[in-house]
């Protein structure tokens, strides 16, 4: 300590600097910048600063938050990994003639890709159907439940998924009618913590007033009582298993849309030019040209 | 007090300079700065999410499991998306895995990348479709047998014609080579085994469904008693399929199409499409991670090799052997 006592004072100066800083680095390391629960969003002052895209077109409008592109898994995240068990509501609408929106809850290990990430997903898909299921790089739909009311575009719905231990449920309603339905898995060995999400895959949707809280398991057993809960994501994951879900769906009134899994925009029924024409709509004559030193 | 307080600021410089020589250390002496021992094998399919392409995840899934590795799945979110494919793929060589599987989006756009991968000495399986590289140098092939599709797909539809009739192909693609094949062994299979069966209609591809939807809509346009189709991928074959159903001749007009796809077989199933050629990624995707790891533990493997693609209609696709190939319960394999 003599030596630092023979320290001049602008060094002394200098020294006290670097400690603040370094102090301060490793407070922001060990806690984050990440947001704290409660947490709302603040879409309505324009603000996205603590989001962030994987994918997608992103942009505010009118207080929300919307993706404009129909690009398979693209995903907007926020919040901490710290998070465990908590509950994750927004108003959210579907923009686009196929493919499905909704919520991410447990999120980690992003990427740009459409299953790119470990977490859970639930979400409305067009025309009538809620969809919960475990991502892990990789997807796992566990439960596909059928909506009395067609899903519709430009509609808002309110969503709401809690995570309370291995236990995730989502519960959709719809505004207008007041019907809710009801989606929900448990896991074994599960994602524990992790960041909320907005994904949409082969549409565009919007997303309001994003609420994010502590849940506990009353919160959990309010949704998941007297509705199944998926334990194993098995059946889904055959062929047989898909496509007795879907004869099972459109029992209950789904109309197929045509190629959603894929992504595939439906065409309009419209007249138009045979593709064969189009190299002849040019009637631009190449002026004469003359090659050299061939 | 003076002191203590400059010991404070002293400890907290040490502190904090700590940090990155810990890192640094930790860094040398974990796994994760070795390239030469890393144990992710890369997977990039042409895309994800689709039943093609998730067969392939359950099979490399499984084999990683055997042989200890971990696998790294991603793909563009479109399997036209050439441009995000060079990038992933150049992404994970900088990332020095321990070997790379990729299912090209494009015969030529991927040759510079793969080149790359060869010459970091990154083991390299080509799943699926060719590229124009000779295989060696730590590139190997395992390919679908696209004559043997094009085969099967002539005489099935020689079959549901009973040997006389129109049809028409859909899909040509002349920038995938593979597709050529197939449309080619088609072509003779079919004049071999069942002249009075005539093509009338050859029809180009894409992978933009509405383009696709276009195509199809024309040929039914111009050709309006066509007996039956052969689509020669699952873009096709679900673009013919919507165009059919739009016109209210899905299922009298026979549709035979190549690769599988979750919806396609539903539509299967509803007696919409006859028949479907799938390929077996469940085997490329396992084959490939197991030579990548006899690769990696200094053993020889094949250069090529091309696996079977299976004929799937109504009566055969409840059975265990096409429910095994079209499933992708990829993490029951972890």
């Amino acid at each position: 300590m003599r030596v630092l006592g023979k320290i001049g004072r602008q060094y002394r100066v200098i020294i006290l600097g670097l400690a603040v800083i370094a102090v301060a680095a490793s407070v922001l390391y060990f806690s984050g910048t990440s947001p704290r629960l409660p947490y709302q969003d603040s879409f309505s002052s324009g603000r996205t600063g603590e989001w962030r895209a994987y994918g997608g077109n992103w942009e505010i409008h009118e207080g929300a938050i919307r993706n404009l592109s129909e690009e398979r898994g693209a995903k907007f995240v926020t919040g901490s990994l710290e998070w465990s068990d908590y509950s994750v509501e927004a108003d959210m609408m579907l923009l686009g003639q196929s493919g499905d929106a909704g919520l991410v809850v447990r999120s980690t290990d992003e990427e740009d890709g459409i299953d790119s990430y470990s977490g859970y997903y639930a979400g409305l898909r067009l025309h009538s159907e809620m969809v919960i299921g475990r991502a892990d790089h990789g997807w796992m739909e566990y439960q596909v439940v059928p909506i009395g009311t067609p899903v519709r575009t430009f509609k808002w719905y309110h969503l709401r998924v809690v995570a309370v231990g291995c236990d995730v449920a989502a519960v959709a309603s719809d505004p207008e009618t007041g019907q809710r339905t009801v989606a929900a898995l448990r896991e074994e060995d599960c994602a524990r913590k992790g960041r909320i999400g907005f994904r949409s895959y082969s549409a565009g949707g919007a997303w309001r007033r994003v609420r994010v809280a502590p849940a506990t398991r009353e919160d959990l057993l309010a949704i998941e009582r007297g509705n199944q809960v998926a334990d194993s994501p098995e059946v889904m994951q055959t062929e047989a298993g898909y496509a007795a879900v879907m004869t099972r769906s459109m029992r209950h009134g789904l109309t197929l849309p045509p190629a959603s899994i894929l992504g595939r925009s439906r065409v309009s029924e419209t007249q138009t030019p045979p593709l064969k024409s189009l190299s002849q709509v040019s009637d631009v004559h190449p002026p004469q040209v003359k090659v050299r030193g061939m | 007090m003076r002191e203590i307080r400059w010991q404070v600021i002293a400890a907290s410089l040490v502190w904090s300079f700590c940090w990155p020589v810990l890192g640094v250390a930790l860094c040398v002496f974990s796994s994760g700065c070795h390239s030469s021992k890393s144990q992710t094998i890369a997977v990039i399919p042409r895309t994800t999410g689709s039943r093609l392409w998730e067969s392939l995840h359950k099979g490399a899934e499984a084999a990683g499991r055997q042989t200890g590795f971990h696998i790294y799945w991603n793909a563009p979110t479109r399997d036209d998306d050439i441009e995000r494919q060079v990038a992933l793929v150049e992404r994970v060589i900088d990332d020095r895995p321990a070997g790379l599987v990729l299912a090209p989006d494009h015969d030529l756009a991927l040759v510079g990348p793969v080149r790359h991968a060869m010459s970091r000495q990154i083991p390299t399986v080509i799943i699926s479709s060719s590229l124009p590289i000779p295989p060696g140098q730590g590139l190997s092939y395992i390919l679908n047998d696209d004559q043997e599709m094009g085969r099967l797909a002539a005489m099935q539809v020689g079959k549901v014609l009973k040997g006389k009739g129109t049809v028409g192909i859909v899909g040509l693609a002349t920038t995938a080579m593979n597709i050529m094949i197939r449309a080619r062994a088609f072509e003779d299979a079919l004049s071999g085994n069942f002249p009075q069966v005539s093509i009338v209609a050859r029809e180009g591809g894409s992978p933009n469904i509405a383009e696709l939807h276009q195509i199809a809509r024309e040929m039914l346009l111009n050709y309006p008693h066509l007996d039956a189709i052969l689509a020669l991928d699952n873009v096709a074959t679900m673009g013919s399929l919507e165009q059919l159903r739009v016109q209210g001749k899905a299922g009298s007009i026979k549709l035979i199409g190549c690769d599988q796809d979750t919806e396609l077989m539903f539509f299967l199933r509803q007696g919409e499409v006859d028949s479907i050629i799938i390929q077996n990624t469940n085997e490329m995707g396992s084959l490939a991670v197991r030579w990548i790891a006899a690769r990696v533990r200094g053993e020889a493997v094949p250069d090529k090799v091309e696996l079977q693609p299976v004929l799937v209609n109504k009566s055969n696709i409840d059975t265990p052997e096409i429910q095994r190939l079209l499933a992708v319960d990829w993490r029951s394999s972890r």
